[in-house]
């Protein structure tokens, strides 16, 4: 019966211009929002893709040099697109895409898409995440208002109950109505069109397919309990101008506001220190040039190290000390920059915790991580293109130092080394293994749904005309 | 304690801000009977009605619609009442037939259009007016759309509150010939009204209600039209 009056209910929904049009209005932004980003993110992956095969050719076709200076000379790795980031590209378009991995430094990502933007891109609005997030409760409030405050207000909610054998069947055919309305024309037409890229695409893996139904499980649960929300306050409200101003205010807070004060207050309580203050301390504990007395304490680390007391009684010590020095930037870089991305990842923490104030920042994060699009994502391209790099500067250090050189003389080598080092390939991780983060967002959601729907059935049950 | 009777309220009261807005009111409607509950504005009218229809919980008393406890039970015995409030507002974005059908719903019964046709004939709705949103429907052609929601429930009492306000003369008389179909059919009938000539014409008994309580009862057909307004300005002036 309930989903019977919820067809009756859609088509009042229907028929109301106002509420109509402004759901497909949304509809229609959300959806063109997501054509445009994943037409963004596929141009960029084809010339990514384009580009490292380019820096592959290049690698390989350097000639005949010495090992370390091949290291130097190394190779872009490019970062692809997030799993969903037609969905929702998270950070993606505020860090970098691709990295320069050479030896001795830990490079920082270069090419913002940000750089490139549309001035919606640039607001923040262009990709269909942050248009749900921030306009879906307007509209859903909207329908609330249309079914349930202006029922209420005209007196044919009271011959509803009048006529009803379960009167709690009109609230719950009402919230079905708004939930179906909102996440049928919202959310449905960008996930099935997802899909379909994936499938196409052939990269509809086990983890993407549960990645997209998660996603839409998660925007079909915001929806939802803002439904729950609006015919809540549709109801308790002293009358509709009043429910509408509430419901107003509500979105303006939760959905504006405490996204924007939660970030800034995460910032406050845990700051990180600017990127600038990092890379200075890491060139000050792990330099990449040095001095004749440094070179003397590494002469003692060595001797020490091969059991010698002359530097002719190691085979190429130019290379042995490239390499202890190349070994301990790495120690470096792990202390300062994990030091520096667990600040990151506590701040994603406190701020995914913000979400027990409102559902937009529970449901912002938890968005993100399920597209592959949050930091721990991010973070984990970072590991493994930090990865790939040391292992190419230890196979051409490694190189060097089996082969004996003196003084100024320099052994080479060709493209049989260069080809020894794999093409780096990357792989997001699967769900489930970087999304610790966003574990406070999730209990937060469902709360949020918890007490809203209880809220809805306690208000449903002392229905009164 | 019903005796087959259709609604039975015993010794019912409720009140607000401690004043006793229903006090002591007992009442019993047997099958088919028609019921005029006469009164002032803020006697205990649409109090009464509320408590009968469950949206109000009384401080004491009983009250047993068709042998289902109203207070126990009172989604189980407003299955068996039918509604009309004093203005019967529909959905402005649904047609006639449409609200028919959603209201009908919500009683448990699914009906085809061609039901919902007949029953809006039955209620006196012309037929060009029952493929018609009804935002532009007048007060008497929305009551006969009430009507039919009614009739569609099939119910064993229809509370009518005010029925006739606002009607003009040709409406007020479809209105009150629907009445007495209802009676015919078995329905027991109770409205709330000031409208003492549709009280004659169509009630079985009537009782003035004064400050929530049932200060008179009589037998229609015992009293004349005018002997009737004496009685009720004597009852609400003593």
């Amino acid at each position: 019966m309930i989903s019977r009056l919820a067809g009756f209910e859609l088509e009042i929904i229907r028929r109301d211009s106002h509420a109509w049009w402004s759901l497909l209005c949304l509809a229609a932004l959300v959806f063109l929002s997501f054509a445009s980003t994943s037409f963004d993110a596929a141009r960029d992956d084809s010339d990514k893709r384009a580009v490292a095969a380019a820096e592959r050719a290049r690698w390989l076709g350097q000639g005949t040099k010495d090992p370390h200076s091949a290291a130097h000379y190394s190779i872009f790795a490019f970062k692809p697109s997030p799993t969903l980031s037609g969905l929702d590209p998270g950070i993606g378009p505020f860090v970098g895409q691709s990295v320069w991995l050479e030896a001795h430094h830990q490079n920082d990502l270069l090419n913002r898409p940000l750089q490139n933007a549309t001035l919606l891109q640039r607001a923040g609005l262009g990709n269909p995440a942050s248009l749900l997030l921030t306009f879906a409760p307007l509209v859903v409030f909207l329908l609330a208002f249309v079914v349930v405050a202006q029922d209420r207000e005209r007196g044919s909610l009271r011959l509803a109950l009048g006529a009803a054998s379960h009167p709690s069947a009109i609230i719950h055919a009402k919230a079905l109505a708004i939930w179906g309305a909102s996440t049928g024309l919202l959310v449905l037409p960008a996930v099935a069109a997802e899909f379909v890229l994936a499938a196409v695409g052939s990269h509809l893996s086990i983890d993407v397919f549960t990645r997209l139904s998660l996603w839409f499980a998660l925007m079909a649960v915001y929806l939802a309990l803002l439904s729950a929300i609006g015919i809540v306050v549709a109801l308790r409200a002293r009358d509709a101008r009043i429910a509408l101003a509430m419901l107003f205010g509500f979105w303006i807070v939760a959905a504006l506001v405490l996204p924007r004060a939660g970030s800034s207050a995460a910032d406050t309580v845990r700051p990180l220190p600017s990127s600038q203050i990092v890379r200075q301390q890491m060139l000050d504990e792990a330099a990449a040039y040095w001095t004749a007395e440094d070179t003397a304490l590494h002469k003692v680390q060595l001797f020490t190290q091969y059991g010698v007391t002359r530097t002719d009684d190691i085979p190429n010590f130019r290379m042995a000390e490239l390499d202890m020095v190349e070994r301990h930037s790495h120690q470096v870089f792990d202390r300062i920059l994990g030091d520096f991305y667990e600040k990151v990842a506590s701040q994603d923490r406190l701020f995914s915790a913000l979400g027990f104030l409102s559902p937009t920042i529970a449901v912002q994060s938890l968005s993100a991580s399920l597209s592959g699009s949050d930091f721990s994502h991010h973070h984990d391209f970072i590991v493994k293109a930090e990865g790939y790099r040391r292992a190419l500067v230890n196979r051409m250090n490694a190189d060097g130092m089996a082969h004996r050189a003196e003084g100024d003389e320099r052994h080479t080598n060709d493209e049989r080394l260069w080809a020894q080092i794999p093409t780096f390939a990357y792989t997001a991780p699967v769900l489930g293994s970087a999304t610790g983060t966003t574990l406070p967002a999730l209990g937060a959601l469902l709360l949020w749904l918890v007490g809203t729907w209880l809220l809805l059935s306690a208000t449903a049950r002392r229905l009164r005309p | 304690m019903d005796d087959g009777a259709v609604l039975v309220l015993d010794a019912v009261s409720i009140n607000f801000n401690g004043r006793l807005t229903i006090n002591n009111l007992s009442l019993k409607l047997k099958p088919g009977e028609v019921y005029a509950l006469l009164g002032p504005n803020g006697a205990g009218k649409t109090t009464t009605l509320n408590l009968i229809l469950g949206f109000l919980t009384p401080d004491s008393g009983a009250i047993i619609i068709d042998g289902v406890d109203g207070i126990t039970d009172p989604t189980g015995a407003r299955a068996r009442i039918a509604y009309l409030p004093e203005t019967v507002m529909l959905h402005p974005a649904l047609t006639a037939i449409e609200n028919l059908r959603y209201f009908a719903l919500l009683a448990g019964r699914k009906i085809e259009d061609a039901t919902a046709r007949r029953l809006l004939s039955d209620a006196g709705l012309q037929a060009e007016a029952h493929g018609r949103r009804t935002s532009d429907f007048s007060k008497g052609m929305r009551q006969k759309v009430g009507v039919a929601i009614a009739l569609a429930k099939d119910a064993r009492l229809l509370l009518l509150d005010e029925p006739t306000s606002g009607l003009d003369a040709g409406a007020a008389n479809d209105l009150s010939d629907m009445i007495r179909a209802a009676s015919t059919r078995g329905m027991a009938v109770l409205m709330a009204t000031h409208d003492l000539f549709r009280v004659k014409n169509v009630a079985h008994r009537l009782g003035i209600l004064r400050e929530g309580r049932l200060v008179d009862e009589r037998d229609a057909a015992a009293i004349g039209p005018v002997e009737l307004e004496e009685l009720y300005l004597e009852k609400l002036t003593a």
